[in-house]
């Protein structure tokens, strides 16, 4: 709540309902975390400083939320259209009504009087069902709300990959985090206010594959070697000897494990070091998992 | 930084636990008691009484028969030949069961010299000791080591010193290993101590009126730490140190005992309480209670609403709205629900952060009469009101609201356990109890009232009753529907009749002002409006007879 730690309480809510699985490999990856992800946990005491983990799933849920607006705009986008045209047959159906009105009033006791009252009560009916039924603004609203989630994930995310990928000075980050969960608060609230855009955002298909964020696979890496062995790791997981790219004897563990991480990712060998990794770490199956359902997406249930 | 104490002495007596008396050895000790409980067991002999006690309590720890019926049954088996005679030889002194020891004295002498006839004593005087170290082994205990069967220390405090003692097996075989410590040690390093020489941990045991008076500056756990009270009531507790708050941290030192599963009870507040079993009987209604959400947590929020929980939202998140929202809950319960740091509700509102200190919460809570249930993370240890021990889950302890409003009125104690879950604990305040208890005899007295008003029928036989039932803070079920939000129009009321027993002038006053809900008013109307139209009826009855006339 205070600068140091930010609040994520309303990014671990939407990931709880929208991420497929996402959370429970957070809580994996980040183990001195997951208290903090459950739905409803408010933030951590002020010596919580765990501030790249928050990062990190900020970083996660702004991508499970970009990958999930395209397609949910779209469906907004068709439902608004739909009510657009429900609205003018509503709008013709009212006019309808009061234009039957005077053959009513006019005609005697006739066909012409039974048929103006058809269509009278047929039109009236349509109209206030349509009404009834009717909601354009909430929906508006919501668009508008996933198009501004949208547009300012983007660049929130890109700050935030720069401080995680690129260790980058994180003077800025619990402002960022906390930018990020008042804006998933907005979207929070608009999804109770428009039950459509709820229906829309968990209909919607993943659009990336998963997190691209290199950070687990760093922290995986980070505690599962030491150097030398994390060297002969790099040497033989591809068919060139990936090793001799990475910093010389006076990296430290950190940045040699970032390189690592991020040479992986470059090389698009990330499954098959994970592939590896299971095999020969049999025991931490659960971590080399959560990290591969935070790249490759959890599988869906 | 490890806080150093002075030892006065440590020592190890290797004996079996039959056939001893120590009359013999501390026969010279004088003065070897337990203060807070030398009144009631003062026909004993005091020293002797002590280590009767000590030693009774040890083998009956050990026996199982102090433990959970789980852990009694898992060490049954292991339960030494001279503690189950010690259970078969027990006798009654005091509330305490006392072994009935065989055999002679062979008592032995304090302060260093070997104690005659056998029994030894390894002490050391005037040594330092950190409790960080396992220090002792250095003062005798380097040839013993603490029973792991039992794992519990007996605590009792004579003359200025405080005693631990507990089984142990030494090299001479099984007996009791007594340290003495100053009396204000803090019992959360004498517990680190003995775990220390357990190997694990250890329990310590104290009796309750023993612990609670024991100076302030005892009275300390560290976390995780807890303690065994053996009750005035026989019960056995856990006790935990809840710690007071400040705004810059908080320190340790206020203890709390479980008196119900998942309640804990202050230490200080445990007299004003009174009975346990009376406050068992104590029953709430769910609509004196409300919520106020200071959080923005959506999925939280969206519990309380669907949940049909009165609440009572703050137009805007300051001192001030919050102590307009309490005006509508006067005399009643007000849960706040919320995350706390620093003694400190903390939110954020459009992108600010936004404290509401609890301090000031509950001088406007005071202010308007309002009995608060503050549920913030730690928040038992900046507030006197009820809350919670720890950080919990504002969504999972919503849920529980929810569930326990909905299921009408019951014991209040019922209803707070129903709250506490594995994750969370609360320290209830005697004050809840208190208003509680106040509520439901004054809606005994709003019965009775109302029984007049029906029993006089429509004709205004007791106008201040019918007044009193119409003004009266709403009872039973009906009324304000779910989720109702404070009603800015509705305004206090004059009004007459019985007012609450035992109360405070400012509650009379509250009595008097208290908010008149929609259901009240339209009983109370209804009845006027009825006893109205009668007088007009008997007014038209009466001019028609003097019309015909």
């Amino acid at each position: 709540m205070s600068g140091e730690t930010p609040d994520i309480d309303e990014m671990v809510g939407f990931l709880a309902r929208h991420g497929d699985g996402v959370l429970d490999a957070l809580r994996v990856v980040h183990s001195e975390l997951a208290p903090y992800l459950e739905p409803g946990m408010l933030a951590g005491p002020a010596a919580d400083d765990q501030l790249r983990a928050r990062a990190h799933v900020a970083t996660v849920t702004l991508q499970t939320l970009l990958g999930r607006c395209e397609p949910a705009l779209a469906r907004v986008q068709g439902r608004l259209a739909r009510l657009r045209v429900s609205s003018r047959v509503a709008s013709g159906s009212t006019v309808l009504t009061m234009v039957a009105v005077f053959p009513m009033l006019a005609a005697e006791n006739g066909p012409a009087t039974h048929a103006a009252v058809a269509v009278a009560s047929i039109a009236g009916l349509v109209s206030f069902g349509l009404h009834v039924a009717g909601g354009v603004e909430p929906l508006t609203e919501a668009y508008a709300t996933l198009v501004d989630c949208q547009g300012r994930g983007l660049l929130l995310l890109s700050a935030l990959q720069g401080y995680l990928e690129h260790d980058l000075d994180g003077e800025r980050v619990p402002g960022i985090v906390d930018e990020i969960n008042a804006m998933l608060l907005r979207l929070n609230r608009a999804e109770r206010a428009a039950p459509s855009l709820a229906v829309g955002l968990e209909s919607a298909p993943r659009g990336s594959a998963g997190s691209t964020s290199v950070y687990p696979l760093f922290k995986l890496l980070n505690t599962l070697f030491n150097e030398p062995e994390l060297r002969m790791f790099m040497a033989f997981i591809g068919e060139a000897r990936l090793d001799q790219g990475l910093p010389g004897a006076g990296a430290s563990q950190r940045q040699l494990a970032f390189a690592a991480a991020t040479t992986l990712e470059r090389e698009g060998l990330v499954r098959a070091a994970l592939d590896r990794l299971a095999a020969r770490f049999p025991g931490r199956t659960a971590d080399i998992e959560a990290v591969r359902a935070l790249r490759f997406g959890a599988p869906r249930r | 930084m490890r806080t150093m104490y002075k030892v006065l002495e440590v020592g190890e007596l290797v004996r079996p636990l039959t056939g001893v008396s120590f009359t013999g050895r501390h026969g010279s000790h004088r003065g070897l008691h337990n203060h807070a409980m030398s009144s009631r067991v003062g026909r004993c002999g005091t020293g002797q009484k002590f280590f009767w006690r000590a030693a009774a309590c040890l083998a009956l720890a050990a026996g199982g028969l102090l433990a959970e019926p789980g852990r009694a049954e898992a060490r049954s088996g292991e339960v030494p030949e001279s503690v189950s005679q010690a259970q078969n030889g027990e006798a009654r002194c005091g509330r305490v069961r006392m072994p009935r020891v065989r055999g002679g004295a062979r008592g032995g002498s304090r302060g260093g010299s070997r104690g005659s006839g056998g029994s030894e004593w390894k002490t050391s005087s005037g040594a330092e000791l950190t409790s960080s170290q396992a220090s002792l082994a250095s003062h005798g205990f380097d040839t013993l080591s603490v029973g792991a069967q039992a794992g519990q220390a007996f605590v009792g405090v004579d003359g200025g010193e405080m005693w631990v003692m507990t089984r142990a097996v030494g090299s001479e075989g099984e007996g009791l290993a007594v340290a003495r410590v100053p009396v204000d040690v803090p019992l959360g390093d004498v517990a680190e101590v003995m775990a220390e020489r357990a190997g694990g941990s250890s329990d310590l045991l104290i009796d309750e009126t023993t612990l609670a008076g024991l100076p302030p500056s005892a009275q300390r756990m560290a976390a995780g730490q807890q303690l065994t009270v053996l009750g005035r009531d026989g019960g056995r507790y856990r006790c935990i140190d809840v710690g007071e708050g400040t705004k810059d941290g908080w320190t340790r030192g206020r203890l709390a005992l479980e008196r119900l599963p998942g309640l804990y009870f202050r230490l200080d507040e445990l007299f004003e309480t009174g009975r346990l079993d009376e406050l068992m009987k104590i029953e709430v209604d769910p609509d004196d209670i409300a919520v106020m959400p200071l959080l923005n947590n959506t999925d939280t929020l969206r519990v309380l609403e669907e949940g049909a929980v009165r609440l009572r939202t703050p137009e805007r998140f300051d001192v001030e709205a919050v102590g307009d929202a309490m005006a509508q809950q006067r005399g009643k319960f007000l849960v706040l629900l919320g995350h706390m740091e620093h003694g400190a509700f903390k939110l954020r509102v459009k992108g600010k952060s936004v404290e509401l200190p609890v301090a000031e919460l509950e001088a406007s809570a005071a202010a308007h009469d309002v009995t608060l249930i503050v549920l913030g993370c730690s928040s038992a240890k900046f507030t006197r009101a009820t809350g919670a021990s720890a950080p919990f889950n504002a969504l999972t302890v919503a849920g529980r609201l929810v569930e326990e409003l909905q299921r009408g009125r019951r014991e209040l104690a019922s209803l707070l356990h129903g709250l506490t879950g594995d994750d969370t604990k609360l320290v209830v305040s005697s004050a809840t109890f208190n208003t509680a208890r106040r509520r439901a005899e004054f809606q005994l007295r709003q019965q009775g009232a109302r029984g007049r008003v029906m029993a006089g029928g429509v004709v205004i036989v007791s106008t201040g009753a019918v007044v009193t039932v119409a003004a009266a803070p709403r009872t039973g079920s009906s009324g304000e529907g779910p989720a109702a939000r404070p009603d800015p129009t509705m305004g206090p009321t004059p009004t007459s009749g019985p007012s609450e027993p035992s109360m405070s002038p400012a509650a009379s006053e509250r009595a008097a002002t208290a908010p008149v809900t929609s259901s009240g008013w339209g009983y109370g109307w209804g009845l006027l409006a009825l006893s109205g139209l009668v007088g007009v009826f008997s007014y038209w009855r009466a001019r028609a007879g003097d019309e015909e006339t």
